[in-house]
């Protein structure tokens, strides 16, 4: 009998579906019976002309899913390691608490009191390199540190006044550099911005510099606010390391084909995992998380022994680090930001960066205009142990070229909420962080203990006031 | 019933008889290497190994280096495992083709050296008589003017080659020579070979000797192109001239009176002789069993080979047919500007 | 057959299509032309080899300017007054004591060990060693420190210091003297090493005979043992009985030949230029020699106990033996070869400059130059022309320098009658948008004593799990070389931990460097000079 050719619209619809597929993803969400999590991926162009809204719903969704292995979670053949770094054959479980992946969500961790927010010790991560084998990643603190789940709120803020931080200390940078070009002769100029300290630059008239002096901040000027230690540069790349470190799920723009010469870099066959437009859904979901806002307590008592426990928190010296306010020029968040590195989207990469206000409801603004971010951080990393206060450098590795007794200034806006305590969250009252203070805090630690003992739990009250739901809301 | 049983016996033998011959059809694979196969000239080559090789029951594979000796390596080791019983390789590099030529040889798989030298021991060496090349160019021009004042225009002084035409064009000459018929008023090799260079000299030798030349013997057509360039200029075009290699123009200015000779390498009967001794080197026989093979040890290390040394063709007016005939080049090109008395294959 | 069949057979076939991912394709960085240098090398046969370009920054204001040959015209000196990450300038100095003629090439070194950059000029004739004054400015200082340039077709020079001397030793090679009986054909001149005197300056030269008309030379370490050799390219066409050389030098001793009994093997090749990189990964470097037709990738074998040198640039696609495009089907010759890591993405890529030696028949007429981006697994492919680079010129000396100071390397190429070409790495963009590649660290050393510029030193930057290495070197190239920042492509790493093992053995300290910027390491200190390029002016015109 003569076979019959398909009829051509059977042909011409398959072609259809197979052409309008995206490579791996389903073009729809996942149907009944399918395992994804995930929305199907878009572009970064598309995402920018999606609505605000739909795009921090998107990335809610994103912050929420519980990522699958069909969709790409779970790194079999590559670490944990910001740069993308292959992984011996080990044979490890999907979900491994030290090396990673370890934790099927974004909210498993980020969940107290909701997700965007903070989290128990019981959901600590452990960092490492991730350069070696993951054999090396155990509970053993010689190969990795733990760190406590931080709030997400008032991201965006943060990484905003970093940038404008950034900038104004690379323009000071820069005018030194020129004035020392033409006058011959070399300048050592005061690096400060929003009132911050970073300790001194000496231009050289043949363009050198010698940053021995900086105090607090990397030697490319650059203020990375995130992690504990304050080594990443912006959401996005925090976004991406996250992903990777603790989902198993990596980014097109960082471990795609592009830099590493495969679409399946972690080996777990599925390729092109996470594309820039969820990315970029992610951060913006993240930036829009409302900042924290203190709430003063109803009763009369309490509500005074917070404002004198203000008062005596900046007299003290507690301010001085732990700053209440920074002054923020512009609320516009752009998207990609100015200062990523590459493997990761980048602002000359897109023809049009996203751009979009954040909510500044409920902050206050300066003479000038300018809103008051109740951060209660100055941006910089201290030495915050020694000899007589060591608990703070309770760790062995040195991380991205920051030692162990260093760390960031925590931002204590929204402390209130989110015990325990401390970098690795192994404190269970704000006492306790206040008293293992050491290294450049001494001093104010010392005039802490120095107080009377109502005078300490005025300042107590003061920081249980500093509470995580803003007045904006969710997104 | 014995007759069928002959019969069946006789059929029995021929199927035997026909299934060893396709056995061995099956194993006669003969590898050609190709040094640069998008030149021009090696698809006529190779059309005429094919099918010699075919006619003798073999199968033609290839490889191309296209210019690189590392590939021509690989190449060979390719063709090995593909199942080359004989190889045919035209070096790229024939010091760098060497450790390819061993390692044939160790696995007992002879190598014929097609055109170009390989020197090495065992290696069958395929190629035209550059001697003969240069015996025919004398014999052409000494017919023509048996006397006078001859000069020589040789080639490149770096090329092995020039030397050996030389040695050939003397072989002929020497006894004119030595009795005083013949005078050698000028020699010059040609830097390169190039025609530019032949022009200079021979005007150089023109001038020395006041226009008293008789007779060329010029070692290639892009030399005596250059020659006839000089004497036109002296007005004295006609006067015999020799070349080799067939070139258009050569064959134009044979045919117009300008050169006497153009001695033509036929590249099929070149191909079909490699073809042929390849089938029977795979089938067992031994080089020097191979009819008309001589032993040969003209090369620079002065290694003895077995060698099939082709007879070239002098082309002059008369046989201009034979290149037309061949496909070789056309009638046009051939008889473009011919006067008054033309050849024969130019009517 | 019925559809629903035939519809699976056509979606599994076009899944298939679909899915097979080109793996390991590296990205090509885009070129544009820049509007060049009115500048011409030419002459005739003596100059059909050399065209060198000396690139260094000899008015400190950071960017690179270039010395070029000239041949039988003036050998020019050009500023570079690029804006930083915008279009490539360069404008004629003036008055620099530099515009010599029958120059075929020069390199730049310190030689007095003054902190400023000197010149070491190879002529058709006596060479010159110009002393730089500073500012663009320079002087002949032959008589001063001893050197006669003598009467040599002189083609490759080399440099290096050896542990205790505050002068560096200098290797001139020689091409054919044409004055021999026979020249050219196995009438190579002698080539030169000269020691310098405990005093400072030169005495005597020594001859390192047998000589087989060098166009290249490099003092490597090759073995890492600490005492580099002397590697030279020598040209067969003129050679007889001649090859490929590696000098052994002891500190004290005579220079000795590898020979055959140590395991060096003899090759013999158009040698034209040596470049060196670690591509196989073996922690020794490889070198890249252009020919003609096949060019090399020298490869240890045996480990670092004997030079036996074997050749991995077909296993690679590095042969590079005939044109990508143009239509010619005859074999390339290839003359300035350099590695650099244009594309960032921490893998070396090869430049190779082409071009006919003058209308040589045999081999290719239309020769485009070669861009051969590296991949994850050191092989190479070919991206000329997605690159944008193909031209026909005929190519000889060239640079791949950061000319305007953006962390992407650009590329200078002298030709032979045809005026200089300056392309500007563009990355991803376009010349009104260039896009930035991986990210990238740009360094310079600095130490005490009459070696400066740790010339023979060890530079390894690690980036996650590899560690980058690049030995700092004066010679190789064709008939010219850079000296100024050494540049590193870092691909996704942010951060690099640097340090450089000095030219006396001793290793400095780890240093924490973040890419995308310049940075001086200098001997005894833990921490970088980070080094801010000039704004850039205008260029005038």
């Amino acid at each position: 009998m003569k076979p019959t050719l398909p009829p051509a619209a059977v042909v011409a619809a398959a072609l259809a579906l197979i052409f309008s597929a995206p490579q791996v993803a389903a073009a729809a969400d996942a149907g009944w019976g399918e395992e994804r999590a995930m929305p199907p991926p878009i572009s970064f162009a598309d995402a920018a002309r999606l609505s605000l809204a739909e795009l921090a719903a998107r990335g809610r969704r994103l912050f929420l899913a519980k990522f699958t292995a069909a969709e790409g979670a779970g790194r079999p053949g590559a670490t944990g390691a910001i740069v993308p770094t292959k992984a011996e054959e080990t044979g490890l479980p999907t979900f491994f608490r030290t090396a990673g992946p370890d934790s099927n969500a974004c909210r498993g961790c980020h969940n107290d009191p909701e997700p965007g927010g903070a989290g128990d010790f019981v959901a600590n991560a452990f960092v490492s390199e991730g350069f070696s084998d993951a054999d090396f990643d155990t509970v053993d603190p010689q190969f990795s540190n733990e760190r406590g789940t931080p709030a997400l709120n008032g991201s965006g803020f943060v990484e905003l006044l970093a940038r404008e931080i950034t900038a104004e200390l690379r323009a000071q940078r820069r005018a030194a550099a020129a004035k020392a070009r033409t006058s011959g002769r070399k300048l050592r100029i005061a690096l400060s911005a929003k009132n911050i300290s970073f300790g001194h630059l000496t231009l050289h008239p043949d363009g050198f510099m010698d940053v021995s002096e900086l105090e607090g901040i990397d030697q490319d000027l650059v203020v990375r606010p995130f992690s504990q230690k304050g080594v990443f540069t912006s959401l996005r790349q925090f976004t991406i390391n996250a992903l990777n470190a603790h989902h198993g799920l990596q980014a097109v723009e960082r471990f795609g084909a592009r830099h590493t010469g495969s679409a399946d870099f972690d080996k777990d066959g599925v390729s092109d995992e996470i594309g820039a437009g969820n990315i970029t859904a992610l951060v913006v979901f993240q930036a829009l998380l409302p900042p924290p806002i203190a709430a003063l307590p109803q009763d009369e008592a309490a509500r005074a022994a917070a404002a004198r426990g203000r008062a005596l928190f900046s007299e003290i010296g507690c301010a001085s680090c732990h700053m209440p306010a920074l002054p923020l020029e512009s609320a516009v968040f752009t998207e990609p930001g100015p200062y990523n590195p590459a493997g990761n989207l980048r602002r000359r990469e897109v023809k049009a960066p996203l751009a979009f206000p954040l909510n500044a409801k409920g902050l206050a603004r300066d003479e000038a205009g300018r809103i008051l971010v109740p951060v209660f951080s100055d941006f910089k990393r201290h030495v915050i142990a020694d000899a007589n206060k060591p608990h703070f450098a309770n760790e062995l590795l040195a991380q991205r070229f920051v030692n162990r007794d260093v760390f960031l200034t925590a931002r204590l806006w929204g402390v209130g909420d989110t015990a325990p305590y401390g970098h690795r969250g192994d404190l269970t009252t704000l006492r306790g962080a206040i008293m293992h203070h050491g290294g450049e805090a001494a001093a104010a630690q010392k005039a802490f203990e120095a107080l009377e003992a109502d005078d300490q739990r005025r300042i107590i009250a003061f920081l249980q006031s500093l509470k995580l739901a803003g007045a904006g809301g969710s997104p | 019933m014995k007759w069928m049983k002959i019969m069946g016996a006789m059929i029995m033998a021929l199927a035997m008889f026909v299934s060893a011959n396709i056995a061995a059809a099956a194993d006669l694979v003969v590898g050609v290497s190709w040094s640069n196969f998008q030149e021009e000239r090696w698809k006529t080559d190779e059309a005429a190994m094919k099918a010699a090789i075919e006619a003798g029951g073999g199968k033609y594979i290839s490889a191309d280096a296209g210019g690189s000796a590392e590939k021509q390596l690989a190449d060979v080791e390719s063709l090995i495992a593909r199942g080359a019983n004989a190889l045919i390789i035209l070096a790229w590099d024939a010091d760098a083709v060497l450790p390819a030529v061993a390692k044939a040889q160790a696995e007992g798989i002879p190598v014929l050296g097609y055109d170009r030298l390989i020197e090495a021991k065992g290696v069958f060496y395929l190629t035209f008589d550059n001697v003969e090349v240069g015996r025919m160019q004398a014999r052409a021009v000494y017919k023509m003017q048996p006397k006078g004042n001859y000069v020589f225009i040789k080639g490149a002084s770096t090329d092995p080659n020039a030397d050996f035409l030389h040695g050939g064009q003397l072989e002929v000459l020497k006894a004119a020579i030595d009795k005083g018929d013949i005078k050698v008023v000028g020699e010059q090799y040609t830097d390169g070979w190039k025609p530019e260079n032949a022009q200079r000299n021979m005007e150089q030798i023109l001038t020395a000797n006041n226009n008293k030349v008789d007779a060329v013997v010029a070692s290639n057509d892009g030399t005596a192109g250059g020659v006839v360039a000089a004497l036109t200029q002296q007005g004295m075009e006609g006067i015999p001239v020799s070349g080799q290699d067939g070139d258009f123009a050569a064959l134009n200015r044979v045919a117009r009176g300008l050169q006497t000779v153009s001695v033509w390498k036929d590249a099929r009967a070149l191909g079909k002789k490699a073809g042929e001794v390849a089938v029977k080197m795979a089938k067992g026989m031994a080089g020097d069993k191979i009819e008309g093979a001589i032993k040969w040890s003209g090369g620079a290390k002065g290694i003895e080979m077995t060698a099939i040394l082709l007879p070239p063709m002098p082309i002059t007016r008369d046989n201009l047919d034979v290149v037309i005939k061949a496909g070789w080049v056309s009638k046009d090109v051939v008889c473009q500007g011919v006067g008054a008395n033309p050849p024969a294959a130019c009517k | 057959m019925n559809a629903p069949a035939a519809t699976a057979i056509a979606l599994t076939a076009l899944a298939a299509l679909m899915s097979a991912a080109p793996a390991g394709a590296a990205e090509t960085p885009r070129y544009v032309a820049e509007r060049g240098i009115d500048h011409i090398y030419g002459g005739g046969w003596e100059f059909f080899v050399g065209g060198g370009v000396a690139a260094f920054d000899c008015d400190g204001d950071g960017r690179e300017d270039v010395y070029l040959a000239g041949g039988t015209r003036p050998a020019g000196l050009y500023r570079n007054v690029s804006v930083t990450g915008g279009a490539i300038r360069f404008v004629p100095a003036a008055d620099t004591g530099t515009a010599l003629d029958q120059v075929l090439g020069a390199y730049p070194l310190d030689i007095d060990g003054d902190g400023i950059l000197d010149l070491a000029v190879l002529r058709l004739g006596e060479n010159v060693l110009l002393k730089g004054l500073g500012n663009c400015r320079f002087a002949r200082a032959n008589e001063e420190w001893g050197y006669q340039g003598g009467a040599a077709w002189t083609t490759a020079f080399a440099a290096s210091w050896t542990k205790q001397a505050a002068w560096p030793r200098l290797f001139f090679g020689n091409y054919v003297d044409r004055e021999a009986p026979g020249a050219p054909f196995g009438t190579c001149a002698d080539n030169r090493l000269w020691l310098p005197r405990a005093e400072g300056g030169y005495g005597e030269a020594r001859l390192l005979k047998p000589s087989y008309c060098t166009l290249s030379a490099l003092f490597s370490d090759w073995n890492r043992n600490g005492e580099p050799d002397l590697r030279l390219a020598n040209d067969r066409q003129y050679y007889r009985g001649g090859q490929e050389q590696l000098w052994r030098l002891a500190a004290n001793g005579t220079p000795r030949l590898y020979g055959r009994r140590e395991g060096w093997r003899k090759l013999t090749i158009w040698g034209m230029g040596i470049a060196s990189h670690d591509v196989t990964g073996d922690g020794y470097p490889d070198y890249f020699l252009t020919s003609m037709g096949d060019n090399k990738l020298r490869v240890l074998l045996k480990g670092p106990g004997k030079p036996v040198f074997g050749d991995q640039a077909h296993k690679r696609g590095l042969t590079a033996h005939r044109p990508y495009s143009g239509g010619d089907i005859l074999p390339s010759t290839a003359w300035h070869a350099e590695f650099s890591d244009v594309n960032n993405d921490g893998h070396a890529d090869l430049f190779i400059a082409k071009g006919n030696v003058e209308a040589m028949k045999g081999f290719a007429a239309r020769d485009p130059n070669n861009l051969l981006l590296g991949r994850e697994d050191a092989s190479f492919a070919e991206a000329g022309p997605d690159a944008g680079l193909v031209t026909y010129a005929r190519a000889r000396g060239a640079s791949l320098t950061d000319f305007n100071l953006d962390g992407l390397p650009d590329l200078l190429v002298v030709n032979r009658k045809r005026p200089v070409e300056v392309w500007r790495n563009v990355g991803l963009g376009s010349a009104q948008r260039p896009v930035p590649m991986g990210n990238w660290l740009q360094l310079k050393l600095s130490q005490p004593g009459g070696n400066r510029n740790a010339i023979g030193a060890w530079i390894e930057v690690r980036i996650g799990t590899r560690t980058l290495t690049h030995e700092v070197t004066v010679g190789g190239g064709h008939a010219g070389g850079h000296h100024g920042w050494v540049h590193f492509g870092t691909g996704t790493a942010e951060r690099a931990r640097v340090r450089v093992r000095w030219p006396d053995g001793k290793w400095g300290p780890w240093v924490r460097l973040y890419t995308n910027q310049f940075a001086r390491l200098v001997r005894g200190e833990a921490v970088a000079q980070p080094w801010l390029p000039p704004e850039g002016r205008e260029p005038k015109s």
